[in-house]
């Protein structure tokens, strides 16, 4: 690559500089070109960036509110309140992981996973949000092992879906810049550059691409749901005179695999299976 | 091939279910030699069993009962909130046999709650005990534990036992018979024979069964000494010394330590013709395989007394006492102390439990070691167990560590007795100022959770909007990657345009023509504007003739009337456009050459004519390209 890049000067300095002048009508139309993918690539990525609304004034009220009452130890008052604002159809985070410290404080322990569950499928890299549910597990009554998750599970879980969505769009943005870059180019070592630019960029944006597609399947297709009731018998088979299988206690993490009519036929990491009827559990 | 397979369980059970107690009876062994001893158990079991009467035994022939003892153990379980109890009572015979012989043991009879209950008969094989002639010396014996080394040809010369009556035996010495829990009873074994014995080695190895047990002397090598006793002469060799400390009370027994030894036999005792009829090998067979094997012992197992009973006893039983030091008794603040603390005496130090700090508030305590030493040289195990603790000073003062006590019991004088320790009082000075300074460092303190909770709810100023919203699923997004692809496109066609601009002469005309025809004829405008009617005129001719010339790519100097009407004509142009340009063209020829006749509102209709002619042109040639 070096020596290509020396060549390349030699031979210019022997020919002399190959620049445009400037009122040359065609090179007055590709920096107007490049101009225009500029501004428009710069407007992608800003409209990428703000992807979501920002809150409206309800919900900033009602969470105002529900951390008044949680700070005055009205921890009932305030878990209402914060669901009053997931009932508005807003999900956010950081109310996610408010309500489940106020059912937390109440010892609503299934419901407090739950919340917390969900705050992570939204903010999965909050250092406060998986202290508190690590304590929230603890405080379960059944131990539950599975294998230690393996380093593309722990990737998986530690984006969310629109994050590697964003990833995705943003690498495949800068890969068309840089195609369009190549194909502008005039001179030759500013083409060579842009090649390579081209080269790494489609690179990143295939292996954004992949992983983004994987992360959507897998959202989709993984459902999990907590156990709510303080004791639920897991079942052979979808009614209620079947034998059980085993029994599990609030705030179990299960895997969703199958739905038949008010059951579900649900999954443990260690792979324990049977069903469990809809009323005992809530999926994440 | 062990004959003496421990005990063998021959006799049948009998089971009446009304009481549902059973009753047993066994014998440790069924073919014995008139030196050994058999021990007949009988043992009742039942559940709420409650005192039971001394067994009936049979009359006894060919057997003499040189000891009894008895045992009961009582087990309570809880099962659907009853409390039951079963019990085994164990009535043990020590049997010496009088007579060579087969004999049978009749039933023992039990009687129980009114009711009678029989034990099956056990019949047992009496064969005379060994004799031979000794030759004292020294023999290899293998250690406890190993196992018997017995080949098929030693073990037939071992099944007829010669008698060896008091020719070589086993006797085992013990201290004391009743102790207290914890208490160290000593075991002495030793070896007597008036006989030659080689290849000794251990057969049953008792397992002590409710002792610690400390090994104080193991012989690796029968070390005779010379004995007289009773007028003969025994060698005699010392097998192993061991220390017992009982850990459960009651009635334990010691079961017998066997060996087997090679005896050396007596070649001229029989006949020629007795050998020759009766056994032609023994001739060759000098060596005959014994069994020596050492008496019973039980052990009464008192429990401790209740009463005097110090507090913060904790079963150490023996002679001890407790001394605490400390290396420095001035100190400054973070300089640490050592406390050492002693406990010395005779008894089981291996289970003694650590003695208890008393609580220092004024020092951090770092337990840094403990270290024992035990001495078993003697008859009684002794010695010395350590701990230090390394002390830290946190504030200066004079501070005191309180006396330390270590309770015990002591079996020699049956009494309780505590050792206790002075108290310390240590100085403590201030930290000066340059050892600070030359230590460097302030100490570090871990700093320790006191209590684990969730971490506090997050403020009002983080993001609140909805973060729910799949952005791969919203229109506008996906719309937002046509933007690059567009960008693509643009690029790609700009770039063939210019390169056709730059490369294709006849394209780069074509695409002018309109604009430069357009901007020719704007000039006329202007011209006739001005009242400059010939110079519009050049104007329009020229702006004709440049147009169709750059549009059919050909030089503009050439050209003619009807070389530009037979130009359009090749490209299709239709006939009343051509027409148009015709008339034009004349109109221009006209004006050069009577330029005085010209009118505004002629050159006006020339001009839009012109304008009407290129217009309808443009789309016929380009549609045709």
């Amino acid at each position: 690559m070096t020596t290509t890049a020396t060549r390349i000067q030699r031979a210019e300095r022997i020919a002399g500089p190959a620049s445009i002048p400037k009122g040359d009508p065609e090179a007055r139309g590709r920096r107007a070109a490049l101009r225009l993918i500029l501004v428009v690539t710069a407007i992608g990525f800003l409209s990428a960036g703000c992807a979501g609304d920002p809150a409206d004034r309800q919900t900033r009220e009602l969470y105002r509110q529900g951390n008044q009452l949680y700070e005055e130890g009205k921890y009932a008052e305030a878990s209402r309140t914060y669901e009053r604002i997931i009932e508005r159809g807003v999900r956010n985070g950081h109310v996610y992981y408010n309500l489940g410290n106020a059912y937390y404080k109440q010892d609503r322990i299934g419901r407090a996973i739950l919340a917390y569950e969900r705050a992570s499928r939204l903010m999965p890299r909050d250092g406060d949000l998986h202290t508190n549910l690590d304590l929230a597990n603890e405080r379960t009554a059944d131990q539950i092992t599975g294998d230690v998750p393996w380093f593309g599970r722990q990737a998986l879980d530690g984006v969310t879906v629109n994050e590697a969505t964003i990833a995705s769009t943003t690498t495949a943005f800068i890969a068309s810049l840089a195609l369009v870059c190549y194909l502008l180019a005039r001179r030759t070592n500013m083409r060579t550059l842009a090649g390579y630019a081209l080269f790494a960029a489609c690179l990143v944006s295939l292996a954004a691409i992949g992983f983004t597609g994987i992360k959507i399947y897998d959202s989709v297709t993984n459902e999990e749901g907590i156990v709510l009731s303080p004791t639920a018998a897991v079942r052979t088979s979808p009614d209620e005179g079947s034998d059980p299988v085993f029994t599990l206690h609030e705030g179990a993490r299960v895997q969703l695999v199958e739905r038949r009519g008010g059951w579900m036929r649900i999954r443990l990491p260690d792979g324990k299976n049977g069903w469990l009827f809809r009323d005992h559990f809530e999926g994440i | 091939m062990y004959r003496f397979l421990g005990v063998l369980l021959l006799a049948g059970s009998l089971t009446v279910s009304a009481q549902e107690i059973s009753v047993t009876a066994e014998v440790n062994r069924t073919r014995l030699t008139t030196d050994e001893t058999l021990i007949l158990t009988i043992t009742v079991s039942g559940s709420g069993l409650g005192d039971v009467a001394e067994p009936v035994l049979p009359a006894m022939r060919g057997f003499v009962i040189i000891g009894s003892t008895s045992s009961s153990s009582t087990s309570f379980s809880l099962t659907n909130g009853k409390l039951s109890s079963s019990g085994t009572v164990r009535f043990i015979y020590q049997l010496k046999p009088r007579d060579t012989g087969s004999f049978v043991i009749d039933a023992s009879k039990v009687t129980y709650d009114g009711v009678t209950h029989e034990t099956s008969p056990i019949t047992i094989e009496v064969a005379p005990g060994a004799t031979g002639a000794a030759s004292p010396g020294g023999s290899r014996i293998a250690p406890p534990g190993a196992p018997p080394a017995t080949s098929a040809g030693q073990s037939q010369g071992a099944e007829e036992r010669p008698d060896l009556g008091d020719a070589v035996y086993i006797l085992n010495t013990v201290d004391k018979t009743r102790v207290y829990l914890g208490e160290q009873v000593t075991v002495n074994y030793t070896l007597y024979t008036r006989l030659g014995l080689t290849n000794a080695r251990y057969d049953d190895v008792p397992t002590y069964t409710g002792f610690w047990l400390e090994e104080l002397f193991a012989a690796h090598h029968l070390d005779f000494m010379e004995e007289i006793i009773g007028g003969r002469r025994y060698a005699v060799a010392k097998l192993r010394q061991i220390a017992l400390f009982p850990t459960v009370t009651g009635e334990l027994k010691i079961e017998p330590l066997s060996m087997i030894c090679d005896v050396q036999g007596e070649r001229s005792r029989r006949s020629l013709f007795d050998r020759f009829l009766n056994d032609p090998f023994d001739t060759f067979s000098t060596t005959r395989q014994i069994r020596v094997a050492s008496e019973a012992q039980s052990i009464t197992v008192l429990p401790l007394p209740g009463e005097g009973r110090p507090p913060g006893f904790s079963n150490a039983v023996g002679d001890f006492s407790l001394k605490a030091t400390v290396d420095l008794d001035t100190t400054e603040v973070n300089q640490p102390v050592t406390l050492t603390i002693v406990l010395s005496g005779e008894g089981n130090l291996k289970t003694v439990e650590d003695p208890v700090l008393p609580p220092l508030d004024y020092f951090k305590e770092y337990q840094s070691g403990t270290n024992a030493k035990y001495e078993s040289g003697g008859q009684r195990m002794s010695g010395t167990k350590t701990w230090e603790h390394v002390l830290i000073p946190t504030i200066p003062g004079d501070h005191t560590i309180a006396s330390l006590s270590y309770p015990y019991f002591n079996p020699d004088t049956d009494a309780y007795g505590v050792s206790t320790t002075d108290s310390i009082t240590i100085k403590v000075l201030p930290a000066s100022g340059e050892q600070t300074a030359v230590a460097g460092m302030p100490r570090k303190t871990v700093v320790r959770q006191l209590r684990q909770d969730i971490q506090y709810i997050k403020p009002e100023t983080v993001f609140l909007g909805d973060q729910g919203e799949v952005l791969f699923r919203s229109a506008w997004y996906l719309l937002l990657h046509i933007l690059p692809v567009a960008a693509i496109l643009a690029t790609v066609f700009y770039r063939s345009h210019a390169r056709r601009l730059r490369d294709d002469v006849g394209y780069a005309r074509r695409r002018r023509a309109d604009s430069d025809a357009r901007s020719e004829l704007h000039q006329s405008r202007q011209k006739l504007k001005q009242g400059a009617f010939d110079q519009a005129f050049t104007g329009i001719s020229n702006a004709i003739y440049g147009y169709v010339a750059d549009k059919c790519n050909q030089p503009a100097a050439g050209l003619t009337s009807p070389r530009v009407v037979e130009l359009l004509g090749e490209r299709g142009v239709d006939d009343v456009t051509v027409g148009l340009v015709k008339d034009c063209l004349e109109a221009c020829d006209m004006a050069r050459f009577a330029p005085t006749t010209l009118t505004a509102e002629h050159t006006e209709d020339v001009l839009g004519k012109a304008l009407k002619a290129i217009e309808s042109i443009e789309p016929q040639i380009t549609k045709e390209r």
